[in-house]
């Protein structure tokens, strides 16, 4: 703010450009990267290093694609009685049975029956005959899953439920590697994101108090953009039908399933979530994905520290916001005559 | 070596770049980066203190280009009325980069209709079109001049106060002289001029009139190309042996005659073999606007130097020895200014090469031009005698090869800077990259690392990252790709826009002197050196000399030694006293 004071009156010479140290890592079958002001920082190379070191741990712990991960192995055993779970995981379990709660079941990690069933566990999308959509209906729902605080354990009430964080994974691990670079390596500004879909950020950018500035893309219209985010200490997390759908008989089934119908939900083609943490964000972008723009203004209402841009899967609609500042978010710039600078 | 890089590869030499000047920076070693604290004099403090307070104790940000090459107040000042002459190529890339709030352009003056219609419409890459810079309706209040005669009539007018100029190379000099004559500073283009006699004459002529002479090799204005010398200049690489400058292009592929159309350009002059940006179809409305009389007519009265036999030698004036000076001068000066900047501004002591035309022929883009040329350079060490720093070494000898040739790109272009502690890569005036040695004496030691590390610029309202939704399921996209990949058009690292905007502030600063520019010398040095432009005449004969000569050293198979006289402007010694023509 001072720079921009001081230097109002003159050419535009943008003195708060700077140069950012980006590091990434293939992880959670997307790239991780850290980005970090250059200079900020006197090995930031080391520092993101351990972050990413971090994220691979999570990993390792959250997959459900290696039967030896915590939460593989739950998911076989936590049918027979109470499962011990590792705290910081347990608490996510915790937040996620409070986000499933408070969407009405738009949001539900207890769903990993439906996806397999529809393919996308191994991306191999097809529609389920109708007895085995009926069976992983039967098995899926947070509703089944007991948690007990006090011993941190986990139990699932019916067989065959199975857990996947697909939809959290990404922001939770992020939040942790945050948490990490802040705590140990005193970071004070970062953007931390994981293939797009997820971010976390520390601080602000240099010479920017609104925060760091993510461009919300369109997700059908390479040039269009749903506006500019600006997240300063908060998550950011978008589902949009973007790249994972499949055709069958004609009909265009997108990847984020419904859990309360067990079907590919429609009707939104782009949800963008700003919450207080990247894993909430992530949540809360799923379920205002499911839910449509006309629920998630009832979504917005409950959870007024969030705030969500939603665009309608209708011809020539324009993004719809909720509970945004204009210093958290920009508009797209409607298409007029381009000034050179 | 190959410019082949890997993006690990590419990736790391761009962080260490970023880390070794940071830590310049925080050593207090750095004029182009500024560190976070303490301003240095707190009762009075500098716009490096400013950009100081807004930074974290520590903090590293390169400073902008206006600062760092001293121009930074230009606040209360109007732009100055500029002409661009010559809209061609370069002239549209000039005018997709000039900052209007330094240089009003208020006309612009080509003898090619299509050139005319070019320079306001735009064409590819960063030629965005004047149109588009100041709008259609401002654009169409720009004069449009059909000669340098009718421009010069119309300077009162017009309130003219200096010219850009981008036309062929043999017209350089009269057109330079004729507007300095009429009290106009000047920039333009290089190649400075086709001979050194031509370069002595401008350098001259910009004296007697007390104008500004400033010449458009502007990596002399590049942050990127400041930052490398500072890094050089704290010896970062160790001892310097050799620089592999190198710009290879593809011309080969063949022209498809379905290009041609028949109703635009003139088939009389040739239809292009291969796609060839300095062989280039002959527009129509060129050909009939200017006929070899009218050419004639616009020669400056000497048709022989100055003029072009036809409508072709004018739109190809690259490839003919009259007109232009070929790869060396179009693309080897370049890079040579970029290695004596970064070997100290030094000057060379020897050439030697081979070249020829070995690709094109009859038929084929046929030009007099070498469309190959592979010289090597003898350049003073910092221990060399010639460096000027008080050595004796006369084996302290920099190499500096530069090849440069027509039928394969693969390794694009660029400088290698090799020295015994590392390598620093200035790829396409955008990049640069710095690798450690492996360091024998320590163990295990393997000079990088192996997560991926890119450094790109931000701020300034760009986006950090793009968001749109990937699914976790297996295999992914990485949309950050594009974000973090992508090399744009960053006018501060170019430098065409600094340059300009040097000159503009050069012109009022000497307007406020209520005097003529004075070339004055003081034990060698400029008196007014900061508000004269950084590529003044002298520093752009000194580009051109090497060019020439290395022409002329290939076109006899000899090794020339350089002769102090040469880089004299003061004296008339030439190397084309001795070693030309250029070609027999």
């Amino acid at each position: 703010m001072l720079l921009e004071y001081l230097f109002a009156d003159e050419a535009p010479a943008a003195p708060n450009e700077f140069a950012l140290v980006r590091v990434s890592r293939r992880a959670m079958a997307t790239t991780f990267e850290i980005a970090v002001p250059a200079g900020s920082l006197s090995d930031p190379i080391a520092a993101a290093e351990d972050a990413l070191d971090l994220i691979d741990s999570l990993e390792d712990q959250m997959t459900v694609y290696r039967d030896e991960s915590e939460v593989a192995r739950l998911n076989e055993t936590a049918h027979g009685g109470f499962v011990p779970v590792e705290p910081r995981l347990f608490e996510l379990f915790e937040r996620c049975a409070a986000w499933a709660l408070a969407t009405g079941g738009a949001f539900d990690i207890a769903t990993g029956a439906l996806t397999k069933a529809w393919g996308f566990y191994r991306r191999e999308g097809r529609v389920p005959p109708e007895p085995d959509l009926v069976r992983a209906m039967r098995t899926s729902g947070f509703r089944h899953v007991v948690l007990d605080a006090e011993r941190r354990a986990v139990k699932f009430r019916v067989p065959g439920l199975e857990l996947n964080l697909g939809a959290v994974g990404k922001g939770y691990a992020l939040d942790r590697a945050a948490d990490l670079l802040r705590e140990k390596w005193r970071v004070r500004s970062a953007l931390l994101h994981a293939g797009g879909s997820s971010a976390r950020a520390l601080g602000a950018p240099p010479g920017d108090s609104r925060g760091w500035p993510v461009k919300l893309l369109h997700p059908t219209d390479a040039t269009a953009s749903l506006g500019t985010a600006f997240v300063r200490d908060a998550g950011l997390g978008t589902s949009a039908a973007t790249f994972q759908y499949f055709e069958y008989n004609g009909t265009k089934y997108g990847h984020v399933l419904d859990p309360r119908t067990g079907r590919p939900a429609f009707g939104t083609l782009s949800a963008t979530a700003l919450a207080p943490t990247a894993a909430e964000a992530d949540a809360l972008s799923t379920a205002a994905f499911v839910l449509g723009a006309a629920r998630t203004d009832e979504l917005a209402r409950l959870r007024p520290h969030a705030g969500l841009v939603v665009l309608p899967d209708e011809p020539a609609c324009a993004p719809l916001r909720f509970n945004l500042a204009p210093e958290a978010y920009s508009p797209p710039v409607p298409h007029g005559p381009v000034h050179a600078n | 070596m190959s410019l082949d890089l890997t993006p690990e590869q590419k990736a790391t030499g761009k962080a260490n770049f970023e880390q070794a000047a940071g830590d310049l920076a925080r050593d207090g070693k750095s004029k182009t980066m500024v560190t976070g604290g303490a301003p240095s004099d707190p009762k009075n403090p500098d716009r490096r203190d400013v950009l100081k307070a807004g930074l974290a104790a520590g903090a590293v940000v390169p400073v902008s280009a206006a600062v760092y090459f001293g121009y930074s107040s230009w606040k209360g000042n109007k732009a100055v009325k500029t002409a661009l002459i010559g809209c061609g190529d370069e002239g549209g890339v000039l005018m997709g980069d000039h900052n209007p709030e330094y240089n009003e352009i208020v006309a612009v003056c080509d003898i090619r209709p299509t050139n005319m219609d070019r320079i306001f419409k735009g064409d590819t890459g960063p030629r965005k079109g004047l149109n588009k810079v100041y709008g259609e309706a401002t654009a169409k209040k720009i004069e449009r001049c059909t000669s340098l005669a009718d421009l010069l009539d119309k300077k009162s007018k017009l309130g003219l106060e200096a010219v850009i100029i981008a036309t062929p190379l043999n017209t350089h000099d009269p057109i330079t002289k004729a507007c300095m004559d009429a009290g106009l500073h000047v920039l333009c283009e290089k190649l400075m001029a086709r001979d050194v006699t031509r370069c002595k004459g401008m350098i001259k002529h910009a004296k007697d009139t007390g104008t500004l002479l400033a010449v458009g090799h502007q990596r002399h204005y590049s942050t990127l190309y400041a930052q490398a010398l500072e890094m050089l200049e704290n010896n970062i690489l160790g001892d310097i042996k050799h620089i592999r400058a190198l710009w290879h292009r593809n011309n080969s592929w063949r022209y498809s005659p379905s290009a041609f159309d028949k109703s635009k350009y003139a088939e009389e002059y040739g239809v292009p073999y291969y796609v060839d940006s300095w062989w280039k179809e002959i527009p129509k409305a060129d050909a009939a606007a200017l006929s070899p009389e009218k050419l004639k007519e616009l020669a400056f009265g000497n048709p022989e130097l100055y003029g072009f036999k036809d409508v072709a030698e004018l739109v190809r004036w690259r490839c003919f020895d009259k007109t232009g000076g070929g790869l060396m001068a179009e693309l080897g000066s370049h890079q040579l200014d970029a290695s004596s900047i970064v070997l100290g501004h030094v000057k060379p002591l020897a050439v030697s090469g081979v070249g020829g035309k070995f690709f094109y022929g009859p038929g084929r883009n046929d030009r007099e031009s070498d469309d190959g040329v592979f010289v090597t350079f003898e350049f003073p060490g910092p221990k060399h005698p010639k460096a000027g720093k008080g050595g004796t070494d006369t084996n302290d000898v920099v190499v500096v090869t530069f090849t440069s040739f027509n039928s394969n790109e693969f390794e694009g272009y660029g400088e290698w800077i090799m020295g015994s502690h590392g390598t620093m890569f200035l790829e396409k005036e955008a990049d640069v990259y710095l690798w450690r040695e492996k360091d024998k004496s320590k163990k295990g030691d393997t000079g990088g690392r192996d997560t991926r590390i890119t450094v790109t610029s931000a701020g300034g309202g760009k986006p950090a990252m793009e968001s749109t939704s990937t699914w976790g399921g297996g295999g992914g996209s990485a949309p950050i790709g594009k974000a973090a990949g992508a090399s744009g058009w960053d006018s501060a690292v170019r430098g065409y826009r600094t340059e300009m905007e040097h000159f503009a502030y050069c012109v009022r600063k000497w307007q406020e002197m209520k005097q003529k520019v004075s070339y004055e010398k003081k034990d060698g040095k400029l008196v007014h050196g900061e508000i004269i432009p950084r590529c003044h005449g002298e520093v752009a004969m000194a580009d051109a000399i090497m060019a020439l000569t290395a022409n002329m050293a290939m076109a006899k198979r000899e090794r020339i030694v350089f002769e102090d006289g040469w880089f004299d402007a003061d004296k008339a010694d030439v190397p084309e006293t001795k070693h030309g023509p250029k070609k027999a």
